[in-house]
């Protein structure tokens, strides 16, 4: 054997070791495959329960609204009030802290008591105000709104002075405010990537399509006649409600006269759907009656399927959707 | 060695000789599937094509590549099934004894059931895209087209696909504005239900979306005949439509053979019990997909739904335990409506399309009855996982019963 064979050989026995050891990986991983296949079916069951019971309890309605209301903030607010909103956080928060004190709401829930039950309480001239003075609670409730007054006109004072000071600041104040815009870019309407409508044609925002389900459903009654339920569409609720009598009923309401010829199409359009659990159609009623098209348009001019199947009591013969 | 003969190598067909061939021993069943040719078609890709968005090679397979090595292939026409000899003949004489049957030999349609349709201006000025051969001529008709009428319609129900000819009206509409063209088309859909969508929460939700569209609509229309030569659609109540190009659905019926072996109601569907999916007359044949006569939809997902429960059922039945009534008409499918988004609906026997979240609840990602773009990804995705997940009978991770998970009622 020359040289030139041996290498060809040795490259031969390289990639049919190459090759086995494909071999062997793809056995692995199709075994992997069968094993993980009723493991993942598994899965997705289990994850299925689990996330229609989030579903159910209302997780994702609440997550898709959150997107709403966030989207509502976004289009209302610019970047720039976000981040004042941000600077006065922490004053926000020690204002609610004060306001969520027990002693504090404990008043509230006492005050809002006595509101609720503000139309129980007797008319009150100048004299009977002034006899209620002589009461010790009221007293002491005058004393406490007295100092709350001082200190809601002391506040009013401070505040208006700090305005003096700002309106002395202006001129620094909107160089600040030049320099800050210069850094942030130019404030466009279309900030965060969404157009911002003004605030009237925020407030009218459509409700999300998630929302927007209605909540009717196949055999709902939308109208009671006599004790039978119909649907909005005009047929039966309850098939097996059905009578011969009703059916003469419907068919003078669609303006059809029920005789011997009609009647043995609307029996096989109750039978055919009893088997089958489906109104037939057009064809179906030509074979099972033996009548040709033209002659069932004869005898029920409007969409015949549709006008016989109200009759029978049954269901409108429909598409999936 | 037994037998077990699978009419039609189509989406169901193929899907149970893969299934079964594998789950029974090689020594004691024997696996044959018979087909008149080798051509697998992926039929939701018909849709595509009439837009230039999908080729004929990127949804045609050789089915004999598609089925397990050890699965016997025929090709050739089946004369008819001889159920009280138990056997399938061939055309030509050669007969093929069965243990168990599977009638998997799906729909066909029948444009010559109505007067005039395959007459003068058919696959000139009319249309069907449900055959490769139409798909291809109506793509070559829409390149050409400058404009004018077209008519969508439906001549009966039941028919394989029931969104695909909204699909096709929605598709056709973005392709006419994205050619900037759809000034110059009228669209019109003549459908013989009582308008486009027909079940309270889809036309609730979607209602105005043909409207929305400028897709006139025309229910309750009856197709009598098609004139050609004037180019008018009349329906049996007097109405007429004109149109300059129609894109018809057919009449659809079951297979000749099963007609032809006097097996099949009289639009020729194979009866069987629709939770079961076996005969009610001959317990020993079985069928799935568009070929039987159940009241669900005739689409590739309930011929998967139904494998499952079918291939459980053969195994019951093969090891002599009772059939579980098991199959509940679940069917789902994208509904592609145009620029990038699709709806996704799932339904059963009992309940109509509900919106909600699918397969996992508040996640998705796919959304029900809803427009999404993940909606449509998925769509485009699911070809792939049709090849070489669905057909090689693997296991897919959904159940085949419609859970009410993840659904808002």
């Amino acid at each position: 054997m020359d040289t030139n064979s041996t290498a060809i050989m040795a490259r031969l026995d390289a990639i049919d070791a190459r090759l086995a050891q494909m071999a062997a990986r793809q056995e692995r991983s199709e075994d992997l495959f069968r094993e993980m296949g009723p493991i993942i079916k598994e899965v997705m069951a289990t994850a299925t329960t689990k996330l229609d019971g989030l579903d159910k309890a209302g997780y994702f309605a609440f997550g898709r609204e959150l997107v709403t209301l966030s989207e509502r903030v976004v289009t209302g607010f610019s970047p720039a009030d976000v981040r004042q909103l941000a600077d006065a956080v922490v004053s926000i928060l020690r204002t609610v802290r004060a306001m969520t004190q027990p002693r504090v709401l404990e008043m509230a829930g006492q005050a809002s008591k006595v509101i609720e039950k503000a139309d129980e309480t007797e008319p009150l001239g100048l004299i009977g105000m002034v006899r209620a003075t002589r009461d010790d609670d009221v007293q002491k409730g005058m004393a406490v709104m007295m100092e709350l007054m001082r200190h809601v006109g002391h506040v009013a004072t401070a505040v208006r002075e700090e305005q003096k000071k700002d309106a002395d600041k202006k001129d620094r104040g909107a160089e600040r405010k030049a320099k800050l815009a210069a850094a942030l870019g130019p404030r466009r309407k279309g900030a965060l990537g969404i157009e911002r409508p003004g605030a009237a044609a925020s407030a009218e925002l459509p409700p999300p399509s998630a929302c927007a389900v209605p909540k009717s459903t196949s055999r709902e009654a939308a109208a009671v006649i006599d004790g039978v339920a119909f649907t909005a569409d005009g047929h039966m609720v309850d098939p097996s409600a059905w009578t011969q009598a009703l059916a003469h009923k419907i068919a003078a309401a669609e303006s059809v006269n029920l005789d011997e010829a009609r009647m043995p199409i609307v029996t096989f359009a109750r039978a055919d759907f009893e088997k089958n659990g489906v109104s037939p159609n057009i064809r179906r009623l030509t074979q099972g009656t033996g009548l040709g098209t033209k002659e069932l348009y004869a005898l029920f001019p409007k969409a015949p399927a549709r006008t016989i199947a109200k009759i029978a009591g049954i269901p409108k013969p429909a598409g999936c959707i | 060695m037994k037998r077990i003969v699978i009419l039609g190598a189509g989406t169901g067909g193929t899907m149970m000789a893969n299934k079964l061939v594998r789950a029974l021993p090689d020594d004691a069943w024997r696996v044959t599937v018979v087909d008149r040719d080798d051509v697998h078609l992926y039929q939701p890709g018909l849709l595509f094509l009439p837009f230039g968005d999908y080729q004929p090679q990127d949804i045609v397979r050789r089915r004999k590549h598609l089925l397990d090595r050890r699965v016997d292939l025929r090709l050739g026409e089946v004369e008819r099934v001889a159920p009280a000899e138990k056997r399938v003949v061939m055309r030509g004489g050669e007969a093929l004894p069965y243990d168990l049957l599977i009638v998997a030999t799906g729909s066909r349609i029948m444009p010559e059931q109505t007067t005039g349709l395959t007459g003068v201006g058919w696959r000139d000025t009319a249309f069907d895209f449900y055959t490769l051969e139409g798909a291809l001529a109506l793509r070559d008709k829409l390149e050409r087209f400058e404009g004018g009428r077209l008519v969508v319609n439906v001549v009966e129900m039941p028919i394989k696909c029931p969104v695909a000819p909204l699909e096709f009206l929605f598709l056709a509409e973005a392709f006419f504005t994205k050619r900037g063209m759809r000034d110059k088309v009228e669209i019109a859909y003549a459908t013989p239900l009582e308008g486009a969508f027909t079940k309270p929460r889809a036309s609730a939700a979607f209602g105005d979306m043909l409207a929305q569209r400028r897709i006139q609509v025309l229910g309750d229309f009856s197709v009598s005949e098609v004139d050609g030569e004037r180019r008018t659609l009349k329906a049996y109540d007097g109405r007429e439509t004109n149109y300059d190009l129609l894109v018809t659905v057919p009449t659809h019926g079951g297979s000749e053979l099963i007609s032809r072996s006097q097996m099949g109601d009289a639009s020729g569907w194979l009866p069987v019990d629709k939770h079961t999916l076996q005969s009610p007359t001959l317990e020993n044949v079985f069928a799935l997909g568009d070929a039987t006569d159940a009241p669900a939809s005739k689409a590739g997902a309930v011929a998967h739904f139904q494998s499952e429960v079918l291939f459980d059922n053969i195994l019951r039945f093969i090891g002599g335990r009772p059939l579980q009534p098991a199959f509940d008409g679940h069917a789902n499918c994208f509904i592609e409506t145009g620029y990038g988004k699709a709806m996704l609906i799932d339904f059963n026997y009992e309940t109509e399309p509900l919106p909600g979240r699918y397969p996992l609840p508040g996640v998705g990602p796919f959304t029900l009855l809803e427009e999404s773009a993940t909606n449509h990804w998925g769509k485009l995705a699911f070809r792939w996982v049709y090849w070489n997940v669905l057909l090689e009978g693997k296991e897919l991770p959904l159940d085949h019963r419609m859970l009410l998970a993840g659904k808002w009622s």
